[in-house]
């Protein structure tokens, strides 16, 4: 039994669930760090979730039911939004948005500890991989794999 | 008694890969042994394969054992998928490394990807043609990159070769626009190549034409060979009957490659279509086969856009080995033909769908080269347009035509299917190359 921890932030496929409960399903348990964004059937897939947020990232939109258009705090709150939204933009270009995710695992206590026991790190999508490469230099035992069709490989499961 | 003619085959998807080109290349290297060739061939290793699409391994079994396989181990660095291979830097900005990796992928040779394996590829060719000299060098593009070791070797040791073009390198038939002029660096390469090659093939006459009015004088030298099924020979099939009350089943089977706008147009005019019709409300359609690549493999956005319909009856079922592609037919009442291109693209799916018998909706663009094939089909569905409305009504066209098709039909349109046989289309080009080497070793035993 292995112990596979995937990194996921972006919306992910409903065909990696079913990827993630085959795993399951062949007796490795299979744990997710998972940005707010990745959505509902990969996080029901895995054993248990760790959420993380990632800094200057993307705000949703503060819109209120009720809350009348040029209000004071409809101001404030569209102006959260779109300062937020620049410092977005500014941070993926200079930081890059891997750093970025790269820094909320980094402030999870409970995301390094999965991290640091895995055997098998997943970066489920491309702004998980330098999250699970900076994993991958501490935790020296683990495979450490772009996707999860490559992780099957890893695990000796028909990725087909 | 004379030996034997040696072939040196140059075929980058050669089995086991996952490959749509996978079929032609096999049935290719099989008709020349059958004809009495040695056959080498030189390809890349399982491990590459896995890498990109992923392996067919059920495809093994159909390669001639007497055939040799050289697998060279040329890896694509941009799909490496273990990150303790990649650099920080790279790990980091994973898109501006990719942006420069591509920078660097014509300095050997003028083709994105692939042109950075030209050197390596080229010396190993040289290799093999030292210790088992070829009498022909066959090469099958794309990779337009396995050309070049063909052309090395005539210039170096005047050794004919045959390029396979499949499709075209001079013409972008995607998007039926030139992709290079002649005085380009690719066109003057090309121009070397068919100046010195015995013949070129291409898949289907207004590819074979535009060469020949891109270059006249050499016109003669470029054939037609067409792809073709593999039903008959790789997969047996047999079909079952519809049942109205169970709904019916409707499929894609191949690599996914056209864009996905057009996977959501498919399935928003399936749900139109739905709504219109009762037995389609309770019907399915399946997508099967390869989508993604590396990292997205089995999960990119075509994978994501079909998850959700899954509430309409829309699924993705993964891969299918090519030895069991009779049974998923089988279970299917009609099927979608969805191709990207116009008249120069042909497909290689098109050639097992009629193979079928069951009745085809296309959804590509009304002067595709499959056009060309389906005409005659008797269970044949024209889309009038690639929006999810035309859509809509070519899905509920063919659902008719599956409930009311006949076995009268059904016989007379496997019957179009039999002559575009996949060995029919190629022992021709294989028997005129085996007689052109008789010619020529006889020509040599008498002076």
């Amino acid at each position: 039994m292995s112990r596979v921890v995937l990194v996921a932030t972006r919306p992910a496929p409903a065909a990696l669930a079913d990827a993630v409960r085959g795993m399951r399903a062949a007796g490795h348990r299979v744990d997710l760090i998972a940005g707010p964004a990745v959505g509902a059937p990969l996080v029901e897939a895995a054993a248990s979730v760790v959420a993380i947020h990632r800094p200057l990232g993307p705000r949703a939109s503060t819109r209120r039911p009720g809350l009348a258009r040029w209000s004071p705090r409809w101001v404030v709150g569209a102006a959260a939004v779109v300062t937020r939204a620049a410092a977005t933009k500014a941070t993926n270009r200079t930081v890059g948005p891997g750093a970025m995710w790269a820094a909320a695992v980094r402030r999870s206590r409970a995301a390094r500890a999965l991290l640091a026991g895995g055997d098998v790190l997943v970066a489920v999508d491309i702004d998980a991989v330098y999250a699970v490469w900076l994993a991958a230099q501490r935790n020296s035992a683990a495979a450490a794999v772009n996707g999860v069709a490559p992780a099957l490989d890893v695990l000796g499961l028909d990725a087909d | 008694m004379p030996r034997a003619p040696r072939l040196l085959y140059l075929a980058w998807g050669f089995p086991p890969a996952a490959k749509s080109c996978t079929y032609r290349l096999l049935a290719t290297a099989n008709a020349f042994v059958v004809q009495g060739w040695q056959v080498t061939v030189v390809t890349l290793t399982q491990e590459a394969w896995r890498r990109e699409h992923g392996l067919d391994l059920s495809l093994l079994d159909h390669v001639d054992p007497r055939i040799d396989v050289v697998r060279l181990p040329l890896f694509r660095e941009d799909l490496e998928t273990d990150l303790r291979a990649w650099s920080r830097d790279r790990a980091r900005h994973p898109a501006a490394w990719l942006a420069r990796h591509r920078r660097g992928d014509e300095e050997q040779f003028p083709e994105p990807v692939f042109g950075r394996w030209h050197d390596e590829l080229v010396a190993a060719v040289r290799g093999i043609q030292a210790t088992h000299p070829a009498d022909l060098v066959l090469a099958t593009a794309a990779p337009y990159t396995f050309f070049a070791p063909a052309l090395d070797l005539h210039e170096r040791d005047g050794v004919p070769f045959v390029l396979d073009y499949r499709d075209a390198w001079a013409i972008d038939i995607v998007n039926d626009r030139t992709a290079f002029t002649p005085d380009s660096r690719r066109g003057r390469i090309e121009g070397r190549m068919l100046t010195a090659a015995r013949e070129a093939w291409f898949v289907n006459g207004p590819i074979r034409d535009a060469y020949a009015a891109r270059h006249p004088a050499l016109a003669e030298r470029f054939h037609v060979v067409r792809n073709g099924s593999d039903l008959g020979g790789l997969a047996a099939f047999s079909p079952h009957r519809p049942d109205p009350a169970a709904g019916l089943t409707f499929g894609y089977l191949g690599t996914i490659t056209f864009g996905a706008d057009l996977t959501t147009a498919i399935c928003e005019g399936w749900v139109q279509a739905r709504r219109a019709d009762p037995v389609l409300a309770r019907s399915r359609l399946e997508f099967r086969g390869h989508v993604g690549a590396g990292s997205a493999r089995g999960a990119n956005a075509h994978a994501r856009i079909i998850g959700e319909y899954g509430a309409a009856g829309v699924s993705l079922h993964g891969p299918v080995a090519k030895a069991r592609t009779g049974e998923v037919y089988a279970g299917w009442d009609a099927l979608v033909l969805c191709l990207v291109g116009g008249r120069y693209v042909t497909s290689g799916k098109v050639y097992d769908y009629i193979a079928t018998g069951l009745p085809i909706m296309s959804v590509h663009a009304s002067d595709h080269a499959a056009g060309e094939v389906l005409e005659g089909y008797p269970l044949w569905v024209r889309n009038d347009g690639m929006d999810a409305g035309a859509i809509a009504a070519a899905f509920l066209e063919c659902a008719h035509l599956a409930l009311e098709a006949d076995d009268a039909a059904r016989a007379a349109a496997r019957a179009h299917a039999q002559r575009f046989d996949r060995m029919a289309q190629i022992e021709p080009a294989v028997r005129r190359l085996t007689e052109q080497a008789r010619v020529g070793a006889e020509r040599e035993g008498s002076s």
